[in-house]
């Protein structure tokens, strides 16, 4: 099983080195070029690129886990996401997408400063991305080496490969090499859940005598995972930051400034619409899946403290070639998430504490300082992988929360409802304070579905306090 | 035992949240594609 993985892992890794290096002809001149590619990147492309950006590693690994502990709730949750994130793209998304060039927003926090004219807000914004993000990074890197401590290869040899990887196919052509190698792992991550899916269900259940009904049965006895077994906290809860995702996350915000033009927009959203509901359908069922066949063989109270285990270890009983070529497409959704997310940060962070800082700033240096930051964040998201912390799932989601005062300060914007700067600013506080009241009581992993006052989960009274300042007359 | 309907049939209905929410989100996704025409439609005036 190692020799075939590692075989398979190489030729994946040779294939996006080579895609992402020829992606360097695509690449002009200038930080707009590296950032965003100059705002000419195709429909399809973008489609990709937004589809592999969104789904990380969480979905073959966390959502099928938490399919397979609390049943199609969990479909709910994920398909609110994706109705959202198209019903946003197909409204704000164009707003946001023809001011871009016309005001030439460049990273995800020109956008807030521009519109609210505040370099202070743009800053603020930066570290916040900085914050929030190095547990949604290091969530992805550590995906990864489960999966290769999982193979026996090593917990840490997995984490090293992926840093590397993320940091050689953002730094080699910015945009255009993140861009690229995420439509080639985008291809990967659907032809691994597909070829997953097929054989779960018309090899693995079958042979071990599970049917129509027998499969029915495994998820109804005991606790009926095809009814709402969630409780409304914790629906709210995950639910609630998830639907604002596509306003509030640097890495897609930033793919909403690059289709060349309203033909690319339109595919961007109807390619990735059709990509996301696939593949959320898919996940699901292969989280179904785990379920009928570990409890058909009465594993399943083994897996109940450890859900995010379930997917490397029923995957590890199909074929060797399979096995590892699966596991390499959800590496491949890993990476495509935090190489996405390290430059929309690094973009910021670049932007906001040189370009505008400086009175004649140097394109060039521009993206040096975003490679630095590249490389830093990594080797951060890294340690913090490596002290295995939290859930995939739970990592993933509080990032959101943490970036959830963003919504109604971008909303109120785009919408003209309000431009005072230090409004947004008082709104970006006190939605913080929240977040971070709620992890000193309940920790990080616990902070969404709890409910923090009213028995209503801390997301909604995030939302709550971050929207009162812009309420104010 | 008097059973009303198949296995098959109740196993099917056990499904019927699973169709329910595909359903809600393909009637999001269209709505979200009627309104990207009239956005785009508005810029182009």
């Amino acid at each position: 099983m190692i020799v075939e993985f590692i075989a398979i892992l190489i030729a994946f890794f040779v294939g996006g080195s080579v895609i992402a290096v020829y992606s360097r002809r695509l690449l002009g001149a200038g930080s707009r070029e590296f950032f965003v590619g100059g705002y000419r990147v195709g429909g399809f492309l973008s489609a990709m690129t937004y589809a592999a950006t969104t789904y990380s590693a969480f979905m073959m690994i966390g959502l099928a886990g938490l399919t397979f502990a609390t049943g199609v709730a969990a479909l709910g949750f994920e398909l609110a996401y994706l109705a959202s994130t198209v019903l946003l793209l197909s409204t704000i998304g164009v707003v946001v997408w023809r001011r871009a060039r016309e005001r030439k927003w460049v990273s995800p926090t020109d956008m807030l400063a521009d519109l609210y004219g505040s370099k202070t807000l743009g800053i603020a914004v930066a570290v916040l991305y900085l914050f929030a993000l190095i547990p949604y990074t290091s969530a992805q890197l550590k995906g990864i080496g489960e999966i290769f401590a999982s193979l026996g290869i090593g917990f840490e040899v997995g984490i090293i490969f992926a840093t590397f990887a993320t940091a050689l196919w953002t730094v080699v052509a910015g945009l255009w090499s993140v861009a690229t190698t995420d439509a080639y792992q985008g291809v990967w991550m659907i032809s691994g859940s597909i070829a997953t899916l097929l054989w779960l269900y018309l090899f693995l259940l079958p042979s071990n005598g599970i049917d129509f009904t027998k499969f029915i049965e495994h998820l109804t006895k005991g606790q009926n995972l095809l009814t709402f077994t969630w409780s409304p906290q914790m629906f709210i809860g995950l639910t609630l930051p998830w639907l604002f995702f596509a306003l509030i996350n640097p890495q897609v915000v930033q793919r909403l400034y690059i289709p060349r033009d309203e033909k690319a927009f339109r595919r961007m959203v109807i390619y990735f619409s059709t990509y996301g509901f696939i593949y959320t359908l898919i996940c699901i069922m292969l989280g179904l899946g785990y379920r009928a066949y570990l409890s058909s063989l009465g594993l399943v109270q083994q897996f109940a403290a450890n859900r995010d285990a379930v997917a490397p270890y029923v995957i590890s009983k199909a074929h060797t070639v399979l096995a590892a070529a699966v596991f390499t497409s959800i590496i491949a959704a890993a990476i495509s998430t935090a190489d996405s997310i390290v430059l929309s940060v690094a973009s910021s962070i670049s932007r906001e504490l040189y370009e505008k800082t400086v009175s004649k700033p140097s394109e060039r240096k521009s993206i040096a300082i975003a490679n630095c930051v590249t490389i830093a964040m990594l080797i951060m998201a890294a340690v913090l992988a490596l002290l295995r912390i939290g859930y995939v799932v739970e990592l993933s989601v509080a990032s959101s929360a943490y970036l959830l005062p963003l919504a109604p300060i971008t909303l109120a914007a785009l919408l003209k409802k309000q431009n005072k700067g230090w409004k947004a600013l008082a709104s970006l506080l006190l939605g913080e304070a929240v977040a971070a009241y709620a992890t000193s009581c309940y920790g990080p992993a616990k902070i969404l579905a709890a409910p923090l006052a009213l028995n209503i989960p801390t997301p909604a009274w995030i939302l709550v306090a971050s929207s009162i300042p812009l309420l104010i007359p | 035992m008097y059973k009303p309907f198949s296995d098959m049939l109740a196993s099917m209905h056990s499904l019927s949240l699973t169709i329910y929410w595909c359903i809600l989100t393909v009637l999001s996704i269209a709505i979200g594609f009627k309104a990207l025409e009239e956005m785009l439609k508005g810029g182009e005036k």
